[in-house]
């Protein structure tokens, strides 16, 4: 799945660490999710689209990436 | 351990897992150590306080184990720590289930049934080691 966590995270300069620490979550989750390497649980994508003030669709997108 | 949630969390998961975990590694290795030094006599009621002492120790580990990871509040890590248990689960079933049908054939050595414990902490032990340093946060 892609996502626009880094896109979302840099409009706002924060860092991994900043992130994690508004979501109480490892700096590695946030990481993880960054690189596609781990998709986050409904709870979480919920807390994600209610700290960036959008909605999970406009941050996650399960469409394959264009080339 | 590769963990970057906030040293107070990081500090009071440590806590909660020792306070938890000590008591039973203790009678778990004071138990063994009984068992090696003494050499207690078969069927005597010492053997039996000592088998069932490790036995209990053996499973307070396992529920500590499962306790923490249930209460891991981070969703990758607990993802980790799963897959290091299943590591260690599957690591420990090829090593017996083959020690096993070599000693039905060969003359190989008796592995206590007791030595599971031990084989699947190691095996899932190495596997934390390794998944956690291959998903160490990389760059921002």
């Amino acid at each position: 799945m892609n996502n626009r966590l880094r896109v979302l995270r840099a409009e706002r300069r924060w860092s991994q660490a900043d992130l994690a620490q508004r979501l109480e979550v490892s700096r590695q989750s946030i990481n993880a999710i960054e690189t596609g390497k781990y998709d986050p649980s409904l709870p979480l994508a919920f807390k994600l689209a209610r700290l960036f003030e959008t909605t999970i669709e406009a941050i996650f997108n399960d469409a394959p990436e264009l080339q | 351990m590769y963990c970057d949630l906030s040293p107070e969390v990081k500090r009071r998961n440590r806590r909660e897992m020792l306070r938890k975990f000590w008591p039973v590694y203790l009678i778990y290795v004071v138990a063994t150590g009984m068992f090696m030094l003494i050499h207690p006599a078969y069927n005597s009621p010492l053997a039996y306080v000592l088998a069932i002492s490790l036995a209990l120790s053996c499973i307070g580990m396992i529920m500590t184990l499962a306790v923490v990871t249930t209460r891991q509040r981070d969703e990758f890590q607990k993802q980790l720590i799963i897959q290091s248990m299943t590591w260690g689960l599957c690591g420990m079933m090829s090593i017996t289930t083959t020690w096993g049908m070599l000693e039905v054939v060969t003359d190989v050595r008796h592995l206590p049934i007791l030595m599971n414990f031990p084989i699947f902490i190691v095996i899932m032990a190495a596997a934390k080691v390794t998944l956690f340093r291959n998903n160490r946060p990389t760059d921002e």
